[in-house]
């Protein structure tokens, strides 16, 4: 048994102990080594892409596809229709076309230039049209759908990072407002141009699945 | 009665009697004397040769060298901090790196000390646990022979185990292979930074951890 007083003393002792217990191992782990350290960073790239131009043929007189795709003749070109396009000022990823006061026959094109700002080099892994009020027609002519549009560019094109001369697309998109189309109505749809780093092969669907959302 | 000797009397004969004891004692006697030093070894071990490659996956195919015209898209270095010193660093920066392309950095660890070593396998310590971060191939290396001899080539193509050591003595090195990869599976940010350590420890041969 332990009396107050012997207790009391233990627990000063302690500390020594400690200090003991300490300086033996310390002593056991002081023999002679060396370390040798490897310390790696990894910055990651990035895949980036933006618009950076747009024209569309539409400068007053409204456009007529060229050569005239149709049997019937040439009509003289009056201003109707119109249209713009301008990239977002706060997303430059987003393209605005808009067509005002279109009608059935109203037919555009916009060539369309996008850069790869990223730091991968990248492929043009496809297009997807995207109507969101509407059904696509087929073709240009076709009446299976109210407004026809197409995108052409470079699919499976690699583009090297800015400010490679290969760091830059020109594309054209095209539209055609089909019979079907109503009147005094307000059509939208989106196209994607889904480009994805160049050395791991992907469908367009595994494309647009991966790329960011916002 | 008092019969006191006086003091200066006693002091003389203490003085007599030490020096009679002196000369009893120094009569034909010898010395010898083991006169030491120990001149202490070392152990040290330093980075010796390192080489850099930067390869590619082109559809998941195996890694090819990084085609000229994408060189550019993402780069490898590595520099030596603290030369010479316990806790000498191998700094390695990848930049612009992006799924399936590969820094893979191959290094000596070359024992310049007296004193043999058990090097033991590198160990990571702090990084992502990508699946391709890792350092494999390890293999001891005679280059005091003018030659590169290999030997004890016991993990190639694979991560030795942590318990793993080889025995280095002077001019010898361990030669290992670290691989930086990472795949879309790794769910790697894009412009982000990631940081690993990897540590690398020497001890005297004669006292195992």
């Amino acid at each position: 048994m332990f009396n107050r007083n012997n207790s009391h003393s233990q627990w000063k002792a302690l500390p020594l102990l400690v200090l003991g217990v300490l300086l033996l191992t310390g002593i056991a782990y002081g023999l002679w080594s060396e370390t040798l350290l490897i310390d790696g960073t990894v910055y990651t790239g990035e895949v980036y892409g933006k618009w950076t131009s747009c024209i569309c043929n539409d400068d007053g007189l409204d456009p007529l596809p060229n050569p005239w795709p149709y049997t019937y003749p040439i009509p003289t070109r009056k201003d109707v229709g119109k249209t713009t396009c301008t990239i977002d000022e706060k997303d430059p990823r987003i393209l605005h076309l808009t067509i005002e006061n279109g009608y059935p026959s109203y037919w555009g094109n916009c060539e369309v230039h996008f850069a790869n700002t990223g730091t991968v080099p990248v492929i043009i892994r496809g297009y997807s049209v995207m109507p969101k009020n509407f059904t696509l027609a087929t073709a240009n002519g076709a009446e299976n759908g109210e407004i026809w549009v197409k995108y052409w560019d470079g699919i499976g094109t690699q583009m090297e990072p800015c400010p490679d001369e290969s760091c830059e697309q020109a594309s054209s998109i095209q539209f055609h407002v089909e019979q079907p189309a109503k009147e005094n109505y307000s059509y939208k749809f989106d196209v994607y141009v889904c480009i994805a780093q160049w050395n791991e092969s992907a469908t367009l669907e595994q494309c647009l699945a991966a790329a960011p959302k916002d | 009665m008092n019969k006191r000797l006086p003091l200066g009397l006693l002091a003389i004969l203490l003085i007599v009697l030490l020096a009679g004891v002196g000369v009893a004692y120094g009569l034909w006697s010898e010395t010898l004397t083991i006169d030491g030093t120990v001149n202490t070894g070392e152990v040290n071990v330093k980075f010796g040769t390192i080489t850099k490659s930067e390869k590619v996956q082109i559809n998941f195919a195996p890694p090819v060298d990084e085609p000229k015209e994408k060189a550019e898209a993402a780069n490898c270095e590595y520099t030596i901090k603290g030369a010479g010193t316990d806790g000498e660093t191998l700094v390695i920066t990848t930049t612009g790196a992006y799924p399936s392309w590969h820094c893979i950095v191959e290094f000596d660890v070359v024992s310049t000390g007296s004193v043999p070593v058990h090097v033991y396998t590198p160990q990571k310590i702090s990084g992502p646990t990508w699946k391709d971060l890792k350092i494999t191939d390890c293999k001891k290396v005679k280059l005091a022979q003018g030659v590169e001899a290999f030997e004890d080539n016991v993990c190639e193509g694979v991560e030795c185990p942590p318990t793993q050591w080889w025995q280095l003595h002077k001019d010898d090195a361990l030669r290992c292979k670290l691989t930086i990869h990472f795949t879309n599976d790794d769910k790697v940010d894009e412009n982000a930074t990631y940081t690993f350590v990897y540590k690398i420890e020497a001890r005297q041969w004669n006292e195992p951890r």
